[in-house]
């Protein structure tokens, strides 16, 4: 188990008139190299449960424990914490400052304390893992797309080499192929490197599309924690929090209340192609 | 007569070093001809850097033309003494609802455009409650904005806009950051100021699900108009907007690719009724 969620909760301002639960007894089990989605509607929760992750947040009550030690012990190194588990904000874009992208990608690994020669290889290394090609790392981060500015935020993160990956939402505000691009470099990295990635997101689809198991939260609760065919498979729950299904899984529901025989257990345009020629086989026009 | 009108709008982002030299020249907008009649509901799809949101900032005068002129409502951008009237009749909602809300109480926040306007206290008294009632926010007007969920946030945004009795909303990605609910919401609201209360609308956004409701879709690429028509015209050009960095919705991609399999499918479905009763009545 590599994170241990026990009963933690969290009140935020605690004794003012703005006091409020935001994380209401969560527990929590991760395994090393699980690819998991964080749903759930805006103000359930989601964020302050990752910034407790990394120890940005410390739990009112409650322990965590982070490859079995006890993230609040006196003597357990809260800077390892953080470099191990990697949280990329919001528009993390927003976050560069330096000069050149060699210099903003190296800054992590650079106060780390490591040598240059690691620090050097560090950098390189995370800026081909997000997609950036040599000619960009002299670039002044600012002259960059929207996208390329958000793949060497990222790079920023992996050139700490964290062993835990963790997105808030990191295709807001992309086009649909930038969207593509930074989701499917995720995907690779979490595949080659067995890192364990938590991906935040309000897009039911690219859930569907990339995690085996997802986490709902609905105001400070951990509500659901499944594999993802199953979650989707409770659409009329979700709704009622303020989510939904993909668009896919809507159809073959919609099919099979008319009484065609098709499998509801269906997230992606693939799946569901797949599915609907099963049952319509016989009705294919060869052109 | 046109609520926006554009001949050949050209707009160069131009950088100049210390000593004022230019350094180098960006042509965000290249050469744009757009016709939007009173009442339309457009949408604008385009890759990142496409020169979206620089139309959009030239609708309420943020930006002028570097070539070629834009009329709103027959007014050019151009002249200063338009600019009052222009921006009073062309409203703008951005991305982040949290950037756009200023008072501490939902109704304040709605009054705030028309107080500038000068509008008398009646007046803006009767604007706050009808606007909100508009964007179906009116029992939050007592309301702390910070309290809200982000669609509703931005329907109050919207609501702020509608107190000014604009003509036309300029959307920019208004649900980039929102869950499905809140997008749900917003979406629903615009198109019912569209259709209720006769209001010009210009969408942008990257979500291609919610352009399906619009009268006519522009895409953009490298600061020009690639390609025009009804969703249905242009979702059924899969490939064509892929090139363009875009996408069709989930449900319009699977008709297509059922459609290619070799099921009688029509092109350009756009919701998930349409394919299933495209399906169901392909089966027995």
């Amino acid at each position: 188990m590599q994170i241990i969620f026990d009963n933690v909760h969290y009140v935020y301002s605690s004794g003012t008139s703005f006091e409020k639960h935001a994380l209401k007894g969560i527990n929590l089990k991760i395994n090393k190299g699980e690819f998991i989605g964080l749903i759930g509607h805006t103000g359930s929760g989601k964020s302050t449960l990752i910034q407790h992750m990394n120890g940005l947040i410390k739990a009112t009550s409650g322990k965590i424990y982070f490859n079995g030690e006890d993230i609040y012990d006196k003597n357990f190194d809260m800077r390892t914490l953080r470099s191990k588990v990697g949280l990329v904000f919001q528009y993390p874009e927003h976050q560069l400052f330096e000069t050149t992208v060699y210099k903003d990608v190296s800054f992590g690994p650079k106060n780390l304390g490591l040598d240059k020669l690691e620090v050097d290889l560090r950098t390189y290394e995370a800026l081909k893992m997000v997609g950036i090609g040599d000619d960009l790392i002299d670039a002044s981060p600012f002259e960059l797309s929207g996208g390329q500015k958000r793949r060497v935020a990222i790079a920023g993160i992996l050139a700490m080499q964290p062993e835990v990956l963790i997105l808030d939402e990191p295709t807001a505000g992309l086009d649909p192929r930038g969207r593509d691009e930074i989701l499917d470099q995720i995907a690779k990295l979490h595949k080659e490197k067995n890192i364990t990635v938590i991906l935040v997101t309000h897009s039911m689809e690219d859930v569907a599309k990339y995690v085996d198991r997802i986490l709902v939260m609905n105001n400070g609760n951990l509500v659901m924690d499944e594999e993802k065919v199953k979650i989707f498979s409770r659409y009329k729950e979700l709704e009622k929090m303020h989510l939904a299904a993909p668009q896919v899984t809507y159809v073959v529901n919609a099919l099979k209340e008319k009484g065609i025989p098709v499998s509801t257990d269906v997230t992606t345009v693939d799946e569901a192609k797949n599915e609907i020629l099963k049952v319509f086989k016989d009705k294919i026009q060869k052109i | 007569m046109d609520m926006i009108k554009t001949r050949d709008l050209t707009f160069e982002y131009i950088r100049r070093d210390e000593g004022g030299n230019v350094e180098s020249i960006n042509r965000a907008i290249d050469g744009v001809n757009l016709d939007v009649k009173k009442g339309d509901f457009i949408a604008i799809l385009g890759a990142n850097g496409s020169g979206k949101s620089t139309l959009a900032k030239h609708i309420n005068a943020l930006l002028y033309p570097t070539e070629g002129a834009v009329w709103v409502n027959g007014l050019n951008t151009a002249e200063e003494k338009n600019l009052l009237e222009i921006r009073r009749s062309a409203g703008m909602v951005f991305q982040n609802p949290d950037n756009q809300i200023i008072a501490t109480v939902v109704e304040e926040d709605v009054g705030f455009g028309p107080e500038n306007l000068g509008i008398p206290t009646e007046e803006i008294l009767k604007r706050v409650e009808e606007s909100l009632k508009a964007v179906g926010m009116f029992e939050y007007r007592k309301q702390s904005p910070n309290k809200l969920s982000g669609g509703q946030k931005q329907r109050v945004a919207i609501a702020g806009i509608m107190a000014m009795k604009p003509q036309c909303i300029v959307l920019d990605e208004p649900t980039a950051m929102l869950d499905p609910e809140g997008r749900k919401e917003v979406i629903s609201t615009v198109c019912s100021l569209n259709k209720l209360e006769k209001i010009t609308v210009l969408l942008i956004t990257h979500h291609m699900d919610e352009v399906i409701y619009a009268d006519k879709v522009f895409v953009m690429d490298r600061g020009k108009i690639v390609m025009q028509g009804t969703p249905r015209e242009i979702f059924s050009r899969v490939d064509e907007l892929k090139k363009y960095r875009l996408d069709v919705p989930q449900v319009t991609e699977l008709a297509y690719e059922l459609k290619k399999e070799g099921l009688d499918i029509p092109d350009g479905v756009l919701s998930i009724q349409e394919l299933v009763d495209a399906l169901l009545r392909l089966y027995p």
